[in-house]
């Protein structure tokens, strides 16, 4: 399934009363295995395949769509997808 | 990988952080290594149980989740001398005790995400088998997470109306963050309570498996002040329950 209609998610940083609100069941189950241990990339695809469906959207548009929300993050030390809470913000460019 | 078990109630003083402080010396007598973090940053009190006293110098959550200290050195090992022996070990990261601090934390905040790695840190470098969490009552960002983390999460209730009705709504909560295992504990059961009526009807109620029926204790209340019932009292049908409990959990989780 694949929609040309932007994400059904909320804009802005995650938080848990957010992830606690989120439908359905399986966005929830993404977001709180990356709380807890991180996904590794097949784990990432096997949810995003089961949650976007139900979202109306193809895997890749669920992925995409986490990620530029910055909920979701890629840990290089953990090697895992990590779920980000909070309005952690880029880092600021080094002053001259 | 380090397990997490998060101590939570709906409502206030159901005996949360004498049960978290209890538990880690239950485990740490089975020769596992626990963390517990005093997560109850508004009224913090589980340091007086396991003998804690902050020094000048001793750092405390606080300092990590509003400062650079790493969570290394918020941790403090608690070992009872009683415990000393084995590889058993019980680290405490105790939260601030003075009012300025906690009033600024309240007023400032901190980031829920710094909590987080501050767990998985601290198990990882102190190759922790498991972390125990002992909450602040009710649900907001912080219960949230710890909820949401938990390998198993022990609810504890006392047997009154507004602790059924508000237990409800946090296992609703934890059934939506997927939490794997949960653990029902009654405490304060008063003596003139049937203990297996009360089990036949929380199992019944919340369809997730009673860890353990604890009575109410004048004993406890006089012990708790400020040391381990465990320790000071093993064989005290309290204790006795605690230690079932620890050895269920154990074996669930390990
Ligand atoms: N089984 C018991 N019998 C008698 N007194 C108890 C029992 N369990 C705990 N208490 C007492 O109840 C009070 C609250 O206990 P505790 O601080 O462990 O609860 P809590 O849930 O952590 O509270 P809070 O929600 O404020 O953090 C303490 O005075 C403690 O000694
Ligand atoms: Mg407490």
């Amino acid at each position: 399934m694949r929609s040309s209609e932007p994400l059904a998610l909320p804009d802005g940083p995650l938080s848990m009363g957010r992830l606690l609100a989120l439908e359905p069941a399986a966005l929830r189950q993404l977001l709180t295995m990356g709380l807890r241990a991180g996904l590794a990339e097949p784990e990432l695809d096997a949810c995003c395949a089961a949650a976007a469906p139900l979202l109306g959207h193809s895997p890749e548009q669920l992925r995409a769509g986490l990620q530029e929300r910055g909920w979701l993050r890629w840990d290089p030390g953990r090697q895992r997808w990590r779920t980000r809470l909070g309005s952690e913000r880029p880092p600021a460019p080094p002053q001259a | 990988m380090t397990r997490i078990l998060s101590v939570h109630s709906f409502r206030g003083g159901t005996g949360k952080s004498n049960l978290s402080a209890n538990l880690a010396a239950a485990f740490a007598a089975r020769g596992l290594r626990v963390g517990v973090f005093d997560t109850d940053l508004a009224s913090p009190g589980i340091h007086v149980l396991c003998g804690f006293t902050a020094g000048p110098d001793s750092h405390t959550l606080n300092d990590h989740l509003q400062g650079s200290i790493p969570i290394e050195e918020c941790s403090h090992d608690v070992t009872p001398s009683a415990l000393g022996g084995g590889r058993g070990r019980i680290y405490l990261v105790p939260a601030a005790m003075d009012g300025d601090r906690i009033a600024r934390l309240l007023r400032e905040g901190y980031e829920v995400e710094r909590l987080n790695d501050a767990l998985f840190s601290l198990g990882q470098s102190q190759r922790l088998d498991l972390l125990i969490v002992d909450t602040h009552p009710g649900i907001n960002e912080e219960t949230l997470l710890s909820t949401a983390i938990s390998d198993c999460l022990v609810m504890v209730m006392r047997p009154d109306q507004q602790d059924y009705l508000g237990t409800a709504v946090a296992i609703e909560v934890a059934q939506r963050l997927m939490v794997p295992e949960a653990r029902l504990v009654v405490n304060k059961l008063p003596a003139h309570f049937d203990a297996e009526q009360v089990r036949a009807r929380v199992a019944q109620s919340y369809g997730i498996p009673v860890g353990a029926i604890l009575p109410l204790s004048d004993d406890l209340l006089t012990i708790a002040s400020g040391s381990l019932a465990l320790v000071d009292v093993p064989s005290h049908p309290w204790s006795a329950g605690v230690t079932q409990l620890a050895a269920d959990l154990a074996d669930a989780l390990l």
